[in-house]
């Protein structure tokens, strides 16, 4: 139970910081999905809506998790944690949606477009299907799928005829399963299956809707290239990782890792790390991160 | 290069697009050979319907601007003589623009400073680079 209340709070934690840092996240010419010209960018009107956003988001915060706690004391604990995160995810939503009619009312009064002409811009450089492609990680990804393939054929014939196929905790088989193709090779058709459908979403991401702005478009066309690459390669990154803890989960059913008395902790530890990695590439290639003199960076407080 | 469509202008937006690419060409933005996006990835990035950058590429492929292939898609070409046909439309049109400034009473020197000004812009015919190698191929044999 200690580890759900851990998990919780974490999810809690998480979803709080996603729409505390939303409004820093978003361009300077669309702050809270409201687009505005880039003269204005630096209106008071904004900061001031950004500023009264989080002292909302925290006074809602603050009730929904009282009314969680409240909620809890009365019912069944678990539930009220599990409606909790959700009630906190629509509540924050909410609020940010408020800011958002807000500033499109601020907009509309003020005339922010007046006299201006829409305007759409697209780059003729041909996106190819591979565009959002890093060979070298598919090759990894691959490879990987490849080797366990060939671990598995390679041993299939020694295998015992009970696979064991669930640990608990602490690693300690708790379920088993009679040995056939499937039941030994699931972890290689998982890693094949989610490999082709993250690769595919690669390919996908490569074809994506470039949205230019009009105000910037050569630094906007950039920042659109270099953040494709950078999801290509963030997702084929989560690829490696899935594989490489499929794998690992293969040589445990087959008996190369210890069954017992290791947790199944460490089996994670790949994705984990993966999607820490996908998350910092994110950061690192937002525009509001700049490089700053040797080797320095940081995040621009949009004001 | 980029594009730009006015969707508030009087002009047709298939109009708007032909009229940059071949702005693009003379200038030297767009090389001879280089390759144009596809229809509808331009429609997809502009938020338009396809039809209407595929009036903007047969218009550029009626006028000699561009070549349609199957396999290589849509290329920039630049035609070395005009033919009778394009110069007695062309000469029309610039009748027209020109009879425009003049019943704005703009001088007849300034007029030709005007078309000085944007002939300088241009530039001789540029030849597209060989594509780079894509791919494994880039993966295994670049540095």
């Amino acid at each position: 139970m200690l580890l759900y209340y851990i998990i919780t709070a974490f999810q809690f934690v998480l979803i709080t910081a996603i729409y505390w840092m939303l409004p820093n996240l978003t361009r300077p010419t669309i702050p809270f999905g409201v687009r505005i010209p880039l003269a204005h960018a630096n209106e008071p009107a904004i900061a001031t809506e950004r500023r009264q956003y989080r002292t909302r988001l925290l006074l809602v915060a603050v009730l929904v998790i009282a009314a969680i706690i409240g909620f809890a004391l009365l019912t069944d604990k678990a539930l009220a944690l599990t409606f909790g995160v959700v009630a906190l995810a629509i509540a924050f939503w909410a609020v940010y949606y408020y800011s958002h009619r807000r500033l499109q009312a601020v907009k509309g009064a003020a005339g922010w477009f007046a006299g201006t002409h829409q305007v759409v811009m697209a780059s003729t450089e041909v996106r190819s299907l591979t565009a959002a492609v890093s060979w070298p990680l598919l090759i990894v990804a691959v490879g990987l799928i490849l080797l366990t393939a060939a671990l598995g054929i390679w041993l299939y014939p020694a295998l015992p005829e009970q696979l064991n196929t669930l640990f608990d905790a602490n690693g300690v088989a708790n379920a088993t399963t009679q040995k056939s193709v499937l039941s030994a090779f699931i972890p290689l058709i998982v890693q094949i299956v989610l490999t082709t459908l993250l690769g595919g979403l690669v390919l996908l991401t490569g074809q994506m809707r470039q949205d230019i702005d009009v105000e910037e478009p050569a630094a906007s066309a950039q920042q659109q290239k270099q953040l494709m690459r950078t999801f290509g390669r963030g997702l084929l990154l989560v690829a490696v990782c899935i594989d490489l803890t499929l794998l690992l989960i293969a040589l445990r059913i087959w008996g190369l890792l210890p069954v017992d008395g290791l947790p199944v902790a460490y089996l994670a530890l790949p994705v984990l790390l993966g999607a820490v990695g996908f998350v910092v590439m994110l950061v690192k290639s937002h525009p509001c991160y700049r490089r700053s003199g040797s080797g320095g960076a940081a995040w621009v407080r949009q004001s | 290069m980029l594009l730009s469509i006015d969707l508030s202008s009087d002009t047709p937006i298939y109009q708007q697009i032909r009229d940059q690419v071949v702005v693009a060409i003379a200038s030297g933005q767009l090389a001879e050979g280089s390759q144009l996006p596809t229809t509808r990835q331009l429609a997809s990035d502009f938020g338009i319907n396809f039809h209407t950058v595929n009036k903007a590429y047969e218009l550029l492929h009626q006028e000699g601007f561009v070549r349609l292939t199957r396999k290589n898609g849509t290329r920039v070409y630049r035609a070395n003589q005009p033919d009778d046909r394009f110069t007695a439309g062309w000469s029309e049109r610039l009748r027209t623009l020109l009879a425009e400034a003049y019943i704005k009473d703009m001088p007849p020197a300034e007029i030709l400073t005007h078309c000085q000004r944007a002939l300088a812009t241009f530039s001789p015919p540029q030849f597209a680079e060989p594509p780079a190698e894509k791919g494994l191929a880039r993966c295994f044999f670049t540095t």
